[in-house]
C-alpha cells in the first residue's frame, strides 16, 4: 500500500507541475505578445500613419489645403481615405474620399464616428485649431473596442492578480487531489490484489471500470500462478513420498544384507577371502543405508517437509559430543579430531534442531575421514564473530576438488549431471546451515578447499 | 535374572526372514530364550500364555499397528519394548519414544548396536535395580577399589569419603566406562540446566577425585583427560 501512496503523490505533484507549467507559459505568451504589441505601435510606419502625424503634414496655403507628398503615398499605402472636416461640419479637404462618405457632418455624427466607425470604416481623429483631421483604415481592418474601469478598480487591480493566481493553484491542487483520489480509489484494488498474490491467496476482483482490464489480467494470473504452486506442490510432494517410499521398502531388505553379512563376516566356517567379501558387502550396506537417509533428508529438506525441532543448543556441547562419539566408536588410529572452542563460546547457546547441526557437523567430519583412508588430522575451530558463531573444519587430507565446490552450486540441470561429483553429504550441510539461515564457505587454495567454514546466526530463529 | 542372557525375548515382524535373522543372530550371542510372532494375532497369544522379559516389536504389522499392540501390553505389563521399524520418521521416533517404549531403532540396523541396545534395556530393567545396581557395585581401579554403595574408596592406607558431587561424577563415568564422557555430559548430570557455568568446579571436583583415586594423580592411570573434550574412565 505504500506504494501506491507514493504512485499517488507522485501522481499529484505532476499534475500540480503540470498545470503550474502551463499557466506560467500563458503568461510568458501573453507578455512576449504585449511586448511585439508595443514594438508594432513602436515602429516608424506606425508611427507616420498616425492621425496627428499625418495632420501635421496638411497645411493651410493661401486658402489651398496642401499635402506633402510624403503624407499622400502613406495614406495611399496604409489608409482607406483622409478627411479635414472644419468647425461648421464640412469637409474642407479630402483624399480617397469614397462617395458613401457624406461631405458635411452634424455634431451628433461626428461625436458618434470618432470613438467607434464611420459607415464601417474604423476612424481615428486629431483636433487641430482650424478642425478636425480624420484617418480611416480599410473596412474590417481594425476591431475597436471601448474599456473603462473604475479608479478604484485600477489600484486593486495587481491584489486582484495575485488573488487570482492563489485561486487558480488552489484549484490546480484542488482538482489534483480529487482526481488523483479517484485513481487512488480505482487502483487500491489491484494493489490489494498483487499483495494478496505475494500471500499465494487466490484473486477475485471486481472487473469493471477503468482497471477492469487490469483487474480481469491479474484473476488470471492468480489462477494460473494457483495452478502451478498446487502442481508443484504435488509433485514435489509426490517426489518426497516416493523417495519416502522407496527408502522405506528397501530399509527391511537392507537389514538383512546387514545382518547376514555381518554374520558371515565373524563365520568360522569361512575361509579369509570370503569373509573378506562378506565384510565387503557389509561396508557397502553401510554406504548405502546412509545414502538412503541422505537422500530422505535432502529430499526433505529440499521440499521443506522437514519440521526442524528448534530449541537451544550448546554448539560446544555438540561439537564435543561430535569429537566424543568418534573416539568411543573406535575410530582408528590414522585419524585423529581435534576440537579448539574460543573462550567466550562456552556456555552459548543458540536456536536450532541440535540433531540437524550434529548431522552436519558430521558430515563434515565423515567426509574428512572417508576421503582420506590413510588418514589425516581433522581440526576444528569454533569463534565468535560478531552475532554469529564460525566453525571452521579443516583436515590435513586432500581436501574437496573445486569441481565438487561448483556441483554443489549449480542450480541448473543438465544431460550430463550423471557424470558429476556426489555431493550430497555437502549439499545436506548447506541444507541445513541456510535452514538455520547460516551460510556455509568454502576456503580455497590452488583450487582445492582447505577448510570448511559454517557461519550460524546467535539471534536469528531458524527459518 | 541374574545375567542377561536368561532375558526371555519375544520377537514380533511380519518379515519371516528378518525374524530368521534376529533368531540366529541372538542365539550366537546367547540369548536363547526367543519366541516369535509374525501378527498382533500371534503376540497376543503368546502374551496370553506367559509373559517375556524384553519384546522387540516392529511397528507394521499385516493385521494392526505395533503401537496400538504396545498400548495393549503395557495395559496388561510394564514389560520394557524395543521398536524396530523401517519407519526412521521423527514423528514415528517421538511417537514410539512418547508411548514409553525403552528404545527405538531404524532398520537398516547394524547387528551389534541392536545387540548392545538390548543388552542395556536389560541391565537397566532387570540387573541394576537388583544385585547388579551400580549401587551395590565395587569398582576396582588397580591397587583401590571404590564402594560406590557406600561412596567410599579403599586402599592400603584406609578407607575415604567420596562426596556427593565427586559420587556422581564416578557413577557417570562408571555407567559409560571406558567411552568418553564429555564436560557437557558430566557437568549435566551433577548440576542439571545450565550446567556450563560449573566446568571450572568439575575440574577442581576431577583433581580431588583422582587424588581418592590414583596413586599419582598428576599422572592418572584411571580417570583420564581427553583434552578439550572431556573424561574417560579406564
Amino acid at each position: 500500500m505504500k506504494d501506491l501512496l507514493k504512485i499517488y503523490r507522485r501522481y499529484i505533484l505532476t499534475a500540480a507541475l503540470i498545470s503550474i507549467l502551463i499557466f506560467i507559459l500563458n503568461l510568458l505568451l501573453l507578455f512576449f505578445f504585449l511586448l511585439s504589441q508595443f514594438g508594432y505601435k513602436a515602429a516608424d510606419d506606425y508611427q507616420s500613419s498616425r492621425a496627428d502625424t499625418l495632420s501635421e503634414h496638411l497645411t493651410l496655403e493661401q486658402g489651398q489645403y496642401i499635402l506633402t507628398e510624403e503624407a499622400e503615398h502613406l495614406i495611399d499605402k496604409d489608409l482607406a481615405f483622409a478627411m479635414l472636416i472644419n468647425q461648421e461640419g464640412q469637409v474642407v479637404w479630402s483624399r480617397n474620399l469614397p462617395d458613401d462618405i457624406p461631405r458635411s457632418y452634424s455634431l451628433t455624427q461626428i461625436a458618434s464616428f470618432t470613438r467607434w466607425y464611420l459607415k464601417d470604416y474604423p476612424v481615428k481623429v486629431h483636433t487641430r485649431p482650424d478642425g478636425l483631421f480624420v484617418t480611416a483604415t480599410p473596412r474590417h481592418s481594425m476591431w475597436k473596442y471601448s474599456v473603462e474601469f473604475k479608479e478604484g478598480f485600477l489600484s486593486a487591480l495587481p491584489a486582484y492578480l495575485l488573488a487570482a493566481v492563489l485561486t487558480n493553484l488552489l484549484l490546480i491542487f484542488a482538482f489534483a487531489i480529487l482526481f488523483g483520489q479517484r485513481f487512488y480509489t480505482s487502483l487500491k484494488p489491484l494493489v490489494n490484489g498483487i499483495e494478496q498474490l505475494t500471500e499465494d491467496k487466490a484473486l477475485d476482483l471486481a472487473e469493471y471500470g477503468i482497471v477492469g482490464d487490469l483487474a480481469g489480467k491479474l484473476n488470471k494470473a492468480s489462477s494460473t500462478l494457483i495452478y502451478q504452486r498446487k502442481a508443484l506442490k504435488k509433485r514435489d510432494n509426490a517426489r518426497t513420498n516416493w523417495i519416502a517410499g522407496v527408502s522405506h521398502d528397501i530399509r527391511t531388505p537392507l537389514s538383512l544384507i546387514l545382518g547376514f553379512s555381518d554374520s558371515l563376516a565373524g563365520s568360522p566356517h569361512l575361509d579369509d577371502e570370503e569373509r573378506k567379501e562378506a565384510v565387503s558387502i557389509r561396508e557397502n550396506s553401510l554406504i548405502i543405508k546412509r545414502l538412503i537417509a541422505d537422500l530422505n533428508l535432502t529430499s526433505r529438506l529440499e521440499y521443506d517437509s522437514y519440521p526442524l525441532q528448534i530449541k537451544a543448543c550448546a554448539p560446544c556441547a555438540l561439537l564435543r559430543s561430535l569429537i566424543a562419539s568418534y573416539y568411543n566408536h573406535d575410530l582408528a588410529e590414522q585419524w585423529s579430531l581435534s576440537l579448539t572452542l574460543a573462550d567466550d563460546l562456552e556456555g552459548l547457546t543458540l536456536k536450532g534442531d541440535p540433531n540437524l547441526l550434529l548431522r552436519a557437523f558430521r558430515n563434515l567430519t565423515d567426509n574428512s575421514i572417508r576421503h582420506n583412508p590413510k588418514g589425516c588430522r581433522i581440526q576444528i575451530h569454533g569463534s565468535l564473530q560478531k552475532d554469529f558463531l564460525r566453525l571452521t573444519f579443516s583436515d590435513t587430507g586432500s581436501g574437496i576438488p573445486i569441481q565438487v565446490i561448483k556441483t554443489l552450486y549449480r542450480t541448473e540441470t543438465s544431460d550430463n549431471s550423471g557424470s558429476l561429483p556426489h555431493v550430497m553429504g555437502l549439499r545436506i550441510v548447506k541444507q541445513i546451515v541456510e535452514a538455520h539461515r547460516g551460510e556455509v564457505e568454502f576456503e580455497l587454495l590452488k583450487d582445492v578447499c582447505r577448510s570448511v567454514v559454517i557461519c550460524l546466526p546467535l539471534h536469528c530463529p531458524p527459518l | 535374572m541374574t545375567h542377561i542372557y536368561e532375558c526371555r525375548i519375544l520377537l514380533i515382524d511380519d518379515n519371516p526372514d528378518l525374524l530368521s535373522m534376529l533368531t540366529h543372530m541372538l542365539n550366537k550371542e546367547g540369548f536363547t530364550n526367543l519366541s516369535i510372532a509374525s501378527c498382533c494375532r500371534e503376540a497376543r497369544e503368546i502374551l496370553a500364555k506367559e509373559l517375556p522379559d524384553l519384546i522387540i516389536l516392529d511397528v507394521m504389522l499385516p493385521d494392526g499397528n505395533g503401537f496400538s499392540l504396545f498400548q495393549e501390553i503395557r495395559a496388561k505389563a510394564d514389560l520394557p519394548i524395543l521398536f524396530l521399524s523401517a519407519r526412521d520418521e521423527d514423528n514415528d521416533r517421538l511417537l514410539g519414544l512418547g508411548l514409553g517404549a525403552d528404545d527405538y531403532l531404524t532398520k537398516p540396523f547394524l547387528p551389534k548396536e541392536l545387540i548392545l541396545r538390548i543388552s542395556a534395556i536389560i541391565r537397566r530393567t532387570y540387573l541394576y535395580g537388583r544385585s547388579g545396581s551400580a549401587e551395590n557395585q565395587s569398582l576396582s581401579l588397580g591397587t583401590r577399589t571404590v564402594h560406590l554403595d557406600r561412596g567410599t574408596v579403599e586402599s592400603s592406607e584406609g578407607e575415604t569419603a567420596l562426596t556427593a558431587k565427586e559420587l556422581l561424577i564416578l557413577k557417570k563415568l562408571y555407567e559409560n566406562r571406558g567411552r568418553i564422557v564429555t564436560f557437557d555430559a558430566l557437568c549435566d548430570a551433577v548440576w542439571g540446566d545450565g550446567y556450563y557455568t560449573y566446568e571450572n568446579t568439575l575440574m577442581v571436583h576431577i583433581r580431588r577425585l583422582r587424588e581418592k583415586l590414583e596413586e599419582d594423580p598428576s599422572h592418572p592411570k584411571w580417570l583420564l583427560t581427553a583434552r578439550g573434550i572431556g573424561y574417560r574412565l579406564l
